[in-house]
Order: structure tokens, then C-alpha cells, then sequence
């Protein structure tokens, strides 16, 4: 069909159309009050550059290309339906008034083979998409329902918009034929005007219904995506990657979020932007070890459990006269996900690095887990290295004067208020470092290294307390500010300008949480560090041996802050053979399973993250496997001991290599 | 137990120095700790004993906690860690730093304050990790002539009215049933339940409750004894001796044909030894299949 409708058409036409739009805004409106209940959080600043990342984000496609082929299936139903939904606003208005909608585009030639062959692209990509769900099934594809409708929906569409467009051309006897329209005028030759105008009409009206009808199931699905995500990609995060958003710890009311209004409104929006594509999975320590724990369920369970709290609160009525927050349980969020489940997360932030759509799982995790201590307390051995923290400072429940023990024996010049000589650079150890034997050997081979390249650098006095890192990833804020305030001070009182650091956890920590509670420290990595001797020349490395390397990502030194490279090039210069990466490396990295807490947190269930990842390095057949974090250290070390016939490869810090390699 | 007016629990509570950290005691019986920072812990009985209220008090429902403590100011914190972790009231008994006390000079500190309040039951922790005399408890109930229970490992409320039903400890793993009226006093070993961890939001809004609403009582020590705060006072203490190993030697009971033959033979009747190699799951594999074996495990 083509052109204005009859009277009658019109009013089933406007009927259609209103109801479409009807459904589509009711639940839209709904769930805009729904976000709207949660607590506010700054989101609208910088709104240029905001603006700028939405836009390269949404039609440049840059993290849906992360994945070539389903990237490039996305790309073409994309910008398909960018085209033909002017098309399609153009088949309604012209129904309506006869006259085109926007003339100078939907008019134009050029538009109409765009659309057209914008269209067969759509097909291929369905087709494509079909084969992928349901013939290769990859292990993070969820065959849903909605997922098989939505398919369809897009397949028929496509359909009866290419039908109506050759039926109406053949009509026309134009003989500007755009290809897919060339190839249905061949399938149609055999039909007369009639039948042609019929089958134009039939695949008009199906068009049009399915268009209102797809319009309205969008957001009650996970299509919801397609109107979310470009205001998800505005909303983003401009934090350092590592800085949680901190809460006030002087509050009479439990922290982190209870009920789901307690979610930040951002927080909020991220479950409707849940596209459900599973690539959160695939590098989930958590989920891949079979524990209870996966990020797009945390997702589809919170987007689910904040509906249906809300139905449940509409069912009461207003009128019952229980405020609406009586009515949801007191840890609602928790509730929805499972808490054990909550508790299964390290924080290790594969999840985030791999959603396109920018869902902050981590931070949601944390707000969960801020509630639950705070309201329920936690599991014997976390509320032992809590109490660690409190007490003592260090997670390890040790004695600080093992500390101050430690330090002393490293042999190093003292960090000291007013001592009129201002060292270059000052270690900040950390409590691995301090108590863990595995730990210490790292620092004290970089004590050693940083001896010969002469580096003027001074050593704290072991009075400072662990950097909070862990309280805060178990949602200890409290806690966790309280050991920033005592550092911050203690190394201001102590004139401190710049800070080494051999773990990822502190690194991060001093560098990107420090600062917005007043303690700005410039701080470097050892890797880094390292490197930097290194290439000044002030340290020499000797490629003694031959021996094999395979270098560990640490989660909190590589996805949290981009720092890669520097430990891979001193490790290059360290030995005349091959440095192997596992087959999950970088940003795709498999974490240690000993972060976000999850060193004290005793976990039952599924296989050890550790014996996993270290079972990746073993099949690389290397004599060594070398990391830039205590925990990963220690993690690694104790897989590499849990096999009976010894360790086939050793595990040392990258510190280490260098001290046994370096010119002396 | 439903009672018709508003049960009164009082718990006793007393800040420690965390003995759990290497710890020097000198002579006269003081506590050193060689830490950067000094660290004070609620004794872990009488944290167990408030855990425990918590616990009744939600069985109840209408239940006050009030937490008191006898020590000088730094004290209070133990207060600040019961309010947090759920003391409706609190009483400080505010004494001089350096004064030192007895167990009966506290209990009778504890009773003076004590005699003023109503109450249905007291809690205290059945011994503290510093002085471990174990005796606040008992001499409070004396001085307070209420029927106590010492050493509880367990705790219900009985079937009938105002009654309390307590498991106590006794030696070599042997457990005591005791049924009590109200009002009581009952000393909690702390293996009674798990405190819960306390997050130091709860602890700071504790501290600043405390500091608008608990009260604080100045010792007067001419109003208990005029003799001073101690009838007596510790001479001193002397490490642990080192356990001598044990040595086998025949058994009075055997019968001297069986001692020649032991003492002839060398030592005692050999063990058999099974020895198992193996990867960690095999050896558990094989312990398990041994305790299953030897009747241990079933």
C-alpha cells in the first residue's frame, strides 16, 4: 500500500497507533517514577563531554564491537532500524495526510535504496544472530523467550516492509528497482494489479501492526535497551574506575541500599539497560567457579524484584494507608539477588569492562553488602579480619608491633616528620606485605632492588594501618574511612609527597580513593616504578636465564587501572625466552578470586577461582609465573601447592625477578 | 515467658586489653601490651552475655538492655560497642584511673547501683580474659541474694512463667540442666553465641547516643568501705610452667606379667601405623575411610 488511507483505515489506523503508543508510554512513565524514587546522585556534570561519549557510544558502537560478528550483526540492526524507522514513520504519515514525511529524505532515491538494502542487511543479521543463539549456543547466550520473539518480530518486519515496497513499485511500474525490491518484483511477477495491491495492503497493515506492537512489548522487554542505553552511556561514570562513591558514616540509619529507593537513581536505570547479552559472564570469577553468583542474574534478579515490590505497593493502594516502604522487605536488594550471592563477588571488574552498556555491577554489590554488614553483621571469618581492621589495622588480626617488627628489618631509612631531608620517594608496604610470608618476600627483594639502583627512598614506620581497601570492597565504609583518615594524616604529618606501592589493592586505593578525603599522593606502581629505573638507566637487568614467563594480570593494577604494559616490559628485559600470556589475559584477565574481601570470606561452593587460573598457566608449560600483587601471590602460590607432585611452576613477584636478575 | 510488665535485663560488661595479642603480665598482676597503639576489647564473655539479651529481648518483645560497667572513663567504650550492638541504657560507675579493685570491690560497686533499678535478670561474662577470677558474678548474686547460674552454654525461656531454663558447663564435656525463677543472675561462658560484627557507623551513632543518654554515676568509695577499694591484692604472677611430654610407662593396672613383658619389650604395645600418599582429596579420601573404619565417624 501506498498513499493516504480511507476514512475508516484512518480511524483503525489512529486506534492502533494510540494504543501502540499508549502501552509503550504507561510503562515507560512507570518506570520513570520507579527510578525517580532513588536516592540522588550527581550524574549531569560535564555535560559536554557526557553528551560526546553518548554519541560516539551509541553510533559508533565501540563496545558492542568488542565482539567482531555479533558486533557487526548489531551494527547492521542498528543502524537498519535508524533508517527504517523514518521509513516507517513516513508509511504512517503519509497514510494519514497523502503527503511524505520529510520529502527531501524519504523521497530521495538514495533513502530508498538505503532502506532497502539496510533492510536485507537486518535480514542477514537476524539470520546471523538465529544461528549464533540456537546452532553454536555459546555458554553466556540465554535462549529466552522474549529473546526468540524479539527475532521474529525483526524478521517479520523486515519482511513485510520489503513486500509492501516492491508490491507498491511494481504497482508504479518504476523502474528505478533498489535489489531486494528487483529480486521480490521477479517472485511477484505472476500476480495482476489486484492481487499486487492486495498483498501491498496486507504487508502494509502487518508492517504497521507489528511496528506498534513491537513498540509497545520494547519496554517490557529486554529491548528496553535500545531507549536506556544511550542515557546509560551519558550517565556513565567519570570517577576513576577504582573510586566507590563514599557514604556518610555518621548516620544514625544503616548504610548502602536496603531497599531498592536506597539504590542511587543511576544505580536504577542500569537495570532497564541490561541487554541480557551474557558478556558480563564470560570472565566472571564467581560465576565460571559454579558459584551462586552471576552478574546479569544480579541484574535481571534486582530489575525484577524492584517490579515486583512495585506491584506489590500498587496492589496495596494508597488508600490502605501503609506507607509503601513498610510493604518491602528490609533488605529488599539483597533479597532479590540471594545473599550469600552477594558476598561471592571480588570485585575484580570483568563485568564492567565488558558490558557495553556501562552497568556498574560492582558498585551494586558494594551497596548490598554495606546493608547486610551493617544490619545483619557478617561470617566469622570476615568479622575476624574486620575486626583486624578495627582493632589492629591489618585484616590478619596480627599484632601491629609485627609491623614495626617488619619494617625494622627491612633495613631502610625511616619516613621522618621535619628530618630535613626529604626522600625521593616513600614504600608503602601494605599488611600483605607485612604478615604474609609470601608477601615479604616480594618487598624485601624490592627493597633490594630499589638499594642498587640507588634510590633515595625511605620506608614507613609500621604505625600506619592497612589502606582500608578491604573494609570498603566488604562494605565497611566506616571503617574504611576511618584508616583513610589516619593515613591520610600520618603521611601528611610525615611530608609525604610520593608513595611506592607492591599492591594493586593500596595502589588503587592511595591513588584513587585517597584524594577525596584530602590525601593527594602522587603513587606508582612497583611495575612502573621498576620500568622507569629500568629506562634511565639507573638499573641494570641481565636476560640471564632461558626461562619460560607467564605474566598474571592483578585485577586492581590492569581492568582498574589500565597499567599493562610496564610489568611486561620489565619482565621482556628479565630473561631471553618467551613471556606467554594465558589464554584470559589483560582486560579479559581471570581474577586471583582473592579480592573484594573474598581472601577472608570462606566459600563452600564451586571450584577455587585460584586452582582454576593457575590451571590456565600451567597448560602454557612455563617455568614461571610471575604477578605485581600479594594477593594474587599468595593466591597462586597456594594452587601451585595444592599439587601433591610439587609445584611445577613457581610463582614470584615481579620484584623478585627483577632482584634475581639485575646487575649488581 | 511472657511477663506482663517490661522485662529489665541488666548485663555487665568490662573493657579489656585484648589479650589475644602477646601480652606481658608483670608481678603485681598488670597487663602490658607492647603494641604502637594500646587495644581495648569488650571481654569476649560479657560481649557473649549482651549478644545474648539481644536475643532474648527479640524473643520478648518488650525487653530493656541496660549495659553497666565499673572503670574509670576509657571504659565508656564498652558502652559505645553496647549500644551499637543493642543496649537500650547504659550506667557508668566511673572510678579513679589508678585505683585498684578487687573482684568483691566491683561486685559490690555493681551492687550499691544495682539495688536502685529494677531488674528481672542479670547477665554477666562468666570470667574475664585479663584477671580471670571468675568471681564479680557470683559474689553480685550473693550480695544481691538472687539465685544464679554460673557457666551457661545455653539459654531458654521455660514453659512456665518467669522461668529460665540454662545449659551449664561442667567438667569434661558434661552439661547441666538448670531451671531458675526470675529474678536471677546468670554468668554466660562466651561460647555461647557468635557476636556479631559491629560496623563503626553503628559504633560512632553508639558513642553519640551514649555520650547524650547514658548515665554516668561517680564512685564514692567512703559510701562501700572505708577500708579502700581492694580487701586484698595480687603478690604475683608467674608465667606457665612448659608441659613435661608424656612418657609411656605400664599402667598400674596391669598385672606384673604384662609390665615385665611391656618393659622387656621397649615401649608400650606398638601402635599400627597405616601410612597413605597422595594428592589432598585422596588423603582425605583415605581419612575419612579410616574414622569410618575405627567407629568414628559415621
Amino acid at each position: 500500500m501506498d498513499g493516504q488511507l480511507m476514512p475508516l483505515g484512518k480511524v483503525v489506523l489512529a486506534v492502533v497507533l494510540l494504543l501502540g503508543t499508549g502501552v509503550f508510554a504507561d510503562r515507560v512513565f512507570r518506570i520513570l517514577r520507579l527510578v525517580g524514587a532513588g536516592r540522588p546522585e550527581d550524574r549531569l556534570d560535564h555535560f559536554w563531554t557526557r553528551l560526546a561519549y553518548a554519541i560516539a557510544y551509541t553510533f559508533g558502537q565501540s563496545t558492542v564491537f568488542k565482539n567482531r560478528v555479533t558486533g557487526t550483526a548489531h551494527l547492521a540492526i542498528f543502524y537498519g532500524f535508524l533508517v527504517i524507522s523514518v521509513g516507517t514513520t513516513n508509511l504512517i504519515w503519509r497514510a494519514f495526510s497523502g503527503d511524505s514525511f520529510l520529502p527531501f529524505i524519504t523521497e530521495s532515491p538514495y533513502f530508498i535504496w538505503l532502506q532497502d538494502v539496510l533492510a536485507i542487511l537486518v535480514i542477514v543479521a537476524v539470520i546471523v544472530n538465529a544461528y549464533r543463539r540456537y546452532v553454536l549456543r555459546p555458554a553466556e547466550v540465554h535462549n529466552s523467550l522474549g529473546a526468540a520473539l524479539v527475532l521474529t518480530l525483526i524478521f517479520l518486519l523486515m519482511v513485510t516492509l520489503l513486500t509492501n515496497e516492491a508490491a507498491g513499485q511494481k504497482l508504479a511500474s518504476s523502474p528505478n528497482f533498489p535489489p531486494a525490491g528487483a529480486l521480490l518484483s521477479v517472485a511477484l511477477a505472476g500476480l495482476d494489479r489486484d492481487h499486487l495491491a492486495a498483498l501491498g495492503s496486507g504487508a502494509w497493515w502487518a508492517h504497521i501492526l507489528l511496528v506498534l506492537g513491537f513498540l509497545a512489548y520494547v519496554p517490557y522487554s529486554k529491548h528496553m535497551h535500545l531507549m536506556v542505553c544511550p542515557f546509560n552511556q551519558f550517565l556513565r561514570s567519570l570517577r576513576p574506575k577504582g573510586d566507590l562513591l563514599p557514604a556518610l558514616a555518621d548516620s544514625p540509619e544503616p548504610l548502602g541500599a536496603g531497599r531498592f529507593d536506597q539504590l542511587s537513581w543511576k544505580q536504577l536505570v542500569d537495570l532497564f539497560a541490561c541487554t541480557e547479552c551474557g558478556r558480563c559472564l564470560q570472565f566472571c570469577p564467581a560465576h565460571i567457579t559454579g558459584r551462586p553468583m552471576a552478574p546479569r542474574q544480579m541484574i535481571l534478579d534486582m530489575r525484577r524484584g524492584l517490579l515486583a515490590q512495585h506491584k506489590k505497593e500498587k496492589s496495596a493502594g494508597p488508600g490502605s494507608g501503609t506507607p509503601a516502604g513498610n510493604l518491602s522487605p528490609k533488605a529488599a536488594v539483597a533479597d532479590a539477588v540471594g545473599r550469600e550471592a552477594i558476598w561471592f563477588c571480588t570485585t575484580c571488574r570483568a563485568c564492567q569492562e565488558h558490558c557495553p552498556v556501562f552497568i556498574e555491577h560492582v558498585d551494586k554489590v558494594v551497596e548490598a553488602r554495606r546493608f547486610l554488614l551493617d544490619t545483619e553483621g557478617a561470617s566469622p571469618s570476615l568479622s575476624k579480619a574486620l575486626e583486624g581492621l578495627t582493632l589492629l589495622g591489618n585484616p590478619q588480626m596480627l599484632p601491629p608491633s609485627e609491623r614495626v617488627d617488619f619494617m625494622e628489618k627491612l633495613n631502610a631509612p625511616l619516613a621522618m616528620a621535619a628530618a630535613g631531608h626529604e626522600h625521593e620517594i616513600v614504600l608503602w608496604t601494605g599488611c600483605a606485605a607485612a604478615y604474609e610470608p609470601a608477601a615479604q618476600d616480594a618487598i624485601k627483594a624490592l627493597v633490594k632492588v630499589l638499594q642498587t639502583a640507588r634510590v633515595d627512598f625511605a620506608v614507613l614506620d609500621g604505625t600506619e594501618k592497612c589502606c582500608g581497601d578491604p573494609a570498603r570492597r566488604t562494605g565497611e565504609e566506616g571503617l574504611f574511612q576511618e584508616l583513610a583518615r589516619y593515613n591520610i594524616e600520618k603521611l601528611q604529618h610525615l611530608g609525604v609527597k610520593k608513595l611506592l606501592t607492591s599492591c594493586p589493592h593500596c595502589y588503587n586505593t592511595l591513588k584513587n580513593e585517597y584524594p577525596r578525603f584530602g590525601g593527594v599522593f602522587s603513587v606508582i606502581h612497583h611495575s612502573e616504578f621498576i620500568l622507569g629505573l629500568v629506562e634511565n638507566g639507573q638499573l641494570e637487568l641481565n636476560r640471564l636465564s632461558e626461562q619460560s614467563i607467564s605474566y598474571h594480570d592483578p585485577c586492581y593494577l590492569g581492568r582498574y587501572n589500565d597499567v599493562y604494559e610496564a610489568p611486561r616490559e620489565v619482565l621482556r628485559r628479565t630473561t631471553k625466552g618467551a613471556i606467554r600470556d594465558p589464554a584470559r589475559t589483560r582486560e579479559r584477565s581471570l581474577c586471583c578470586g582473592g579480592g573484594g574481601g573474598q581472601m577472608y570470606l570462606e566459600s563452600a561452593a564451586g571450584v577455587r577461582a585460584n586452582r582454576l587460573r593457575f590451571a590456565e598457566v600451567e597448560e602454557l608449560a612455563v617455568s614461571t609465573l610471575v604477578t605485581a600483587c600479594p594477593f594474587c601471590k599468595i593466591m597462586m602460590d597456594d594452587a601451585a601447592r595444592y599439587n601433591s607432585e610439587g609445584p611445577k611452576v613457581r610463582v614470584k613477584d615481579i620484584a623478585e625477578i627483577v632482584a634475581e636478575t639485575m646487575a649488581v | 515467658m511472657r511477663v506482663q510488665r517490661r522485662m529489665e535485663i541488666l548485663v555487665c560488661v568490662k573493657l579489656i586489653l585484648d589479650t589475644r595479642l602477646p601480652v606481658q603480665v608483670t608481678e603485681q598482676g598488670t597487663v602490658i601490651q607492647g603494641e604502637p597503639w594500646p587495644v581495648y576489647v569488650l571481654n569476649p564473655a560479657d560481649r557473649a552475655a549482651l549478644e545474648e539479651a539481644v536475643r532474648l529481648r527479640n524473643e520478648v518483645g518488650d525487653c530493656r538492655i541496660t549495659a553497666i560497667t565499673v572503670g574509670p572513663a576509657r571504659a565508656g567504650v564498652a558502652l559505645a560497642y553496647c549500644v551499637a550492638r543493642g543496649a537500650d541504657n547504659t550506667v557508668h560507675l566511673i572510678t579513679d584511673e589508678l585505683v585498684q579493685m578487687d573482684s568483691f570491690y566491683v561486685a559490690r560497686v555493681l551492687g550499691a547501683e544495682i539495688r536502685k533499678r529494677e531488674f528481672d535478670l542479670i547477665m554477666c561474662g562468666n570470667n574475664t580474659e585479663d584477671n580471670s577470677s571468675g568471681e564479680v558474678g557470683p559474689f553480685l548474686a550473693e550480695l544481691l541474694d538472687l539465685p544464679q547460674v554460673t557457666n551457661v552454654v545455653k539459654l531458654n525461656f521455660g514453659s512456665r512463667e518467669r522461668k529460665l531454663v540454662a545449659e551449664r558447663k561442667l567438667e569434661r564435656g558434661y552439661r547441666q540442666l538448670v531451671e531458675t525463677g526470675l529474678p536471677a543472675l546468670l554468668t554466660l561462658d562466651s561460647s555461647i553465641c557468635q557476636p556479631r560484627y559491629v560496623t563503626v557507623r553503628a559504633a560512632r551513632y553508639g558513642a553519640k547516643r551514649l555520650a547524650e543518654t547514658g548515665t554516668i554515676v561517680r564512685v564514692q568509695d567512703s559510701s562501700l568501705n572505708s577500708s579502700g577499694p581492694s580487701l586484698r591484692s595480687v603478690v604475683s604472677v608467674s608465667p606457665p610452667r612448659p608441659r613435661p611430654k608424656k612418657i609411656a610407662q605400664p599402667d598400674a593396672g596391669m598385672s606384673p606379667a604384662e609390665r615385665m613383658a611391656m618393659l622387656m619389650s621397649g615401649a608400650m604395645p606398638t601402635k599400627s601405623s597405616q601410612r597413605t600418599t597422595g594428592g589432598p582429596e585422596s588423603l582425605a579420601d583415605d581419612m575419612i575411610a579410616f574414622l569410618k573404619e575405627k567407629g568414628l565417624l559415621t
